[in-house]
């Protein structure tokens, strides 16, 4: 009778003891690596919070995957490399965290993408069983890389109804394998599958990039300058206007707005088609995007070449760079889009590099969220 | 007393029979040791490969060795942006730890390739895995995080067209990078200890894939030099301080990295070009120039005063040292990104098809004398240890010894 409330007081006492401390120094812990910042400001305390984090115990996991944030990647590295140190400990001293805390952990989608991608490794690397039965759940995932792996599932399952003789299984599970992913790889792989089953699927459509624009060039390069040289177009849109651009041969003055829709399956608006392939010029392209409501989005673009881009005239990001590659989705940037039609504007530098794999003058650009899904043109 | 005495000499002797390679090309940069028990022959079936593991992900990075640990870098997932750094033992090839991130900077790279393309280096307590999204890593050598530095978060445009590969080197407790493209172009100096900056210099907006060495010579106060080389020449820093001392022009290679021994330093300009280095914080003196010792993807070595080069066409030519004249060439077969390594009068080179060739020097005239195939690309310049040589391929780490 007098035992039982004292055991049960000593194991409240205990309980309390064993978790508010470490999540007190967990959350001390975690802020002073959150709180680092660029040009490496608050790493001689965050040195110390690392080393210090290590060291607790297995349990403290989900505590300091809480402090992961998705918008402060550097940190979230900081915290990973010492939940898998913490793992690695527990797991040599035969204390590793609960498999079933990381599966509840996982499960919880209001905790943050990398975090839940940090369980499910924990996870693989104790019961990898126990993780593959989880990936058909991550199918429309926030975690792109979970997502990532419930596709790789889908296809997976697609080719074996393909060599099972399934075709219209097959072509079904390609069709939602290209539903959930926003992965331009697995896009491709499952465009090229679907071709050998008599399927056409353009991926420039799944993805949304733009294809309706006017273009105009040239105007100088003027030895790099014309980058930062604010030309009539940054000034206002007037698809009727007609400007006195550089003299160049292959591109008759004066610059006007020109029509350009970009073809099926192609998503690149190439200056060198539109105009001719010449060097040391200054292009723009304009085009309008209807949005039901105000949102934000972000606006994703891909270019060898030098660019500028403007949402509604509010400059939204500038890229100096020429010939550093042209990848899907190289550049990003967060915009608001308003109710109503939106005007984005790209500048498009050509510079003077003679080199062969230099002859392109060229773009790409989508309207999407945060986790690449193509956002449509409300255009009736 | 005497069992302090016995411990004192049996640490000595650990110490000394310990031989590490930790950077690109090993410790002193010559990719030559005299010793190591590396076969003649091997086979990846099995005769004289001491233990092989799989390896998550790939990347051209070569292998470091600390101690009985081998450590390496790798990429993989969505876009390449899931970086590895992985511990083995030298001794069996049990995986000792294994840290992931996530890159913070571009990935965007050639199909060959992956952010995995630099080389860790480390300094004996701490390891540091530089990668192509320029993204730094310190990890203490049993895998605890000591810091995390973004470098790519912090400067978005760097980056290449085909992937960054430069290698980190770690001198006067600074780790020194060149981030050096079209973007966001720089080389900085990288506190060891804490991933602060110590110095920041803004370098020519041009892709480069070269890496720093750091000259063998210091100055008179102890303090080292660390010469940066892009395409257009050599330029000369203080490695703490990253004050500019002096530069040689002329050009330099963008993708293959000179090397340096004692008061020499093996420039890969104009073909390659030799220094003479009294006071590393004068401008040297030019000793010779060999354009027929050009390499192209693949950096020199040096060896018992024989300097080697392969050439684009895959010849490997050896030039003397001291001179610069060409002694011999050799053809070997197929394209090198790896840099072979020596062993006494042996040379174990791998080309891109993942074909070792061992090659004997010590005729007149360097002879072929095995070939092994070894079933997948190699990238990777091995690493010499004091028990076997560690043979990165695209999938698999292979230890290659002979029975001891």
């Amino acid at each position: 009778m007098t035992r039982t409330p004292w055991l049960s007081l000593a194991g409240i006492f205990l309980a309390t003891f064993t978790s508010t401390l470490p999540a007190a120094n967990v959350e001390q812990l975690t802020q002073t690596i959150n709180g680092i910042g660029a040009n490496a400001d608050g790493y001689p305390a965050a040195v110390d919070a690392v080393e210090s984090l290590s060291k607790l115990p297995a349990d403290t996991i989900p505590q300091i995957l809480e402090a992961v944030d998705d918008h402060k990647p550097v940190a979230a590295n900081w915290l990973r490399g010492a939940v898998e140190a913490i793992a690695d400990h527990g797991r040599r001293s035969g204390k590793p965290i609960n498999n079933e805390t990381l599966i509840a952990f996982i499960a919880e989608t209001e905790h943050s993408a990398k975090a839940r991608t940090i369980a499910y490794s924990l996870l693989k690397d104790q019961d990898e069983a126990a993780a593959t039965d989880l990936i058909p759940t991550f199918e429309n995932d926030a975690s792109l890389e979970l997502r990532l792996l419930a596709v790789q599932k889908l296809i997976d399952d697609a080719a074996a109804k393909v060599a099972d003789d399934q075709k219209e299984a097959a072509i079904a599970t390609y069709r939602q394998a290209l539903t959930a992913t926003r992965n331009a790889s697995q896009a491709t792989a499952i465009a090229d599958a679907l071709k050998k089953l008599d399927v056409d699927v353009d991926t420039t459509e799944h993805f949304g990039f733009l294809k309706s624009w006017h273009v105009m060039a040239a105007f100088e390069y003027d030895k790099g300058n014309g980058f930062d040289t604010a030309y009539p177009p940054e000034e206002a849109i007037d698809l009727e206007a007609t400007y006195p651009g550089k003299l160049v041969e292959e591109i008759p003055g004066p610059a006007k707005w020109l029509p350009l829709e970009v073809p099926a399956g192609e998503k690149r608006v190439d200056f060198n088609k539109a105009f001719a392939p010449v060097k040391e010029v200054v292009g723009y392209a304009v085009t309008t995007f209807d949005s039901p409501t105000e949102q934000q989005v972000e606006l994703r673009w891909g270019s060898p070449n030098a660019t500028k881009v403007w949402l509604n005239g509010k400059l939204i990001a500038s890229n100096k760079v020429y010939h550093a590659g042209d990848n899907f989705d190289q550049y990003m940037a967060p915009a608001k889009l308003k109710a109503g039609e939106n005007t984005i504007l790209v500048k498009l530098v050509q510079n003077e590099q003679t080199q062969s794999w230099t002859n392109v003058w060229q773009f790409d650009l989508r309207v999407c969220d945060s986790l690449g899904t193509a956002i449509r043109d409300a255009k009736p | 007393m005497r069992t302090l005495l016995c411990l004192l000499c049996l640490g000595l002797v650990a110490t000394v029979a310990r031989a590490d390679w930790k950077q690109f090309r090993g410790d002193d940069t010559t990719g030559a040791v005299d010793k190591c028990p590396v076969p003649d022959k091997w086979s990846i079936d099995g005769e004289n490969i001491a233990w092989s593991v799989e390896l998550p992900g790939r990347g051209p990075s070569s292998p470091i060795l600390v101690g009985d640990k081998v450590i390496l870098t790798t990429a993989d997932g969505a876009d390449l942006q899931r970086l590895h750094v992985l511990c083995y033992s030298t001794t069996d090839g049990t995986l000792l730890w294994h840290r992931n991130f996530w890159a913070t900077g571009r990935t965007f790279c050639h199909p060959q390739t992956t952010p995995a393309a630099p080389t860790p280096v480390s300094n004996g307590k701490s390891v540091y895995a530089f990668f192509g999204s320029s993204d730094l890593v310190c990890l203490d050598l049993d895998g605890n995080l000591k810091w995390y530095r973004g470098l790519g978060h912090e400067h978005p445009k760097a980056g290449n067209d085909v992937g960054m590969a430069s290698s980190p080197i770690v001198v006067d407790d600074t780790v020194i990078v060149q981030i050096e493209n079209q973007g966001d172009s720089f080389a900085a100096g990288i506190n060891a200890e804490n991933g602060q900056t110590r110095w920041f210099l803004p370098r020519a907006e041009r892709a480069n894939w070269a890496s720093p060495i750091s000259l063998s010579v210091a100055q008179p106060d102890g303090q080292h030099v660390a010469l940066l080389q892009s395409g257009d020449g050599i330029t000369a820093v203080s490695a703490k301080e990253g004050e500019v001392l002096w530069e040689l022009g002329g050009g330099a290679s963008t993708i293959s990295t000179s090397l340096t021994t004692d008061n020499r330093a093996f420039i890969v300009s104009n073909g390659l070009t030799v220094l003479n280095i009294e006071d590393p914080s004068q401008k040297p003196e030019i000793v010779w120039e060999a354009n027929k010792l050009n390499p192209s993807s693949m950096s020199p070595i040096l060896h018992h005063g024989k300097v080697y080069t392969i050439n684009g066409a895959g010849v490997l030519n050896c030039g003397d040292a001291a001179t610069g004249d060409l002694e011999w060439a050799v053809r070997l077969k197929g394209k090198f990104w790896a840099t072979p390594v020596i062993v006494g009068d042996k040379m174990y080179a791998f080309n891109f098809d993942g074909l070792g060739m061992v090659i004997d020097l010590s005729g007149k005239k360097a002879q072929i004398v095995e070939e092994i195939d070894m079933g997948e690309n190699i990238q990777a310049t091995p690493a010499l240890g004091s028990d076997g040589m560690y043979v990165k391929g695209e999938h698999h780490l292979w230890k290659i010894a002979s029975k001891q």
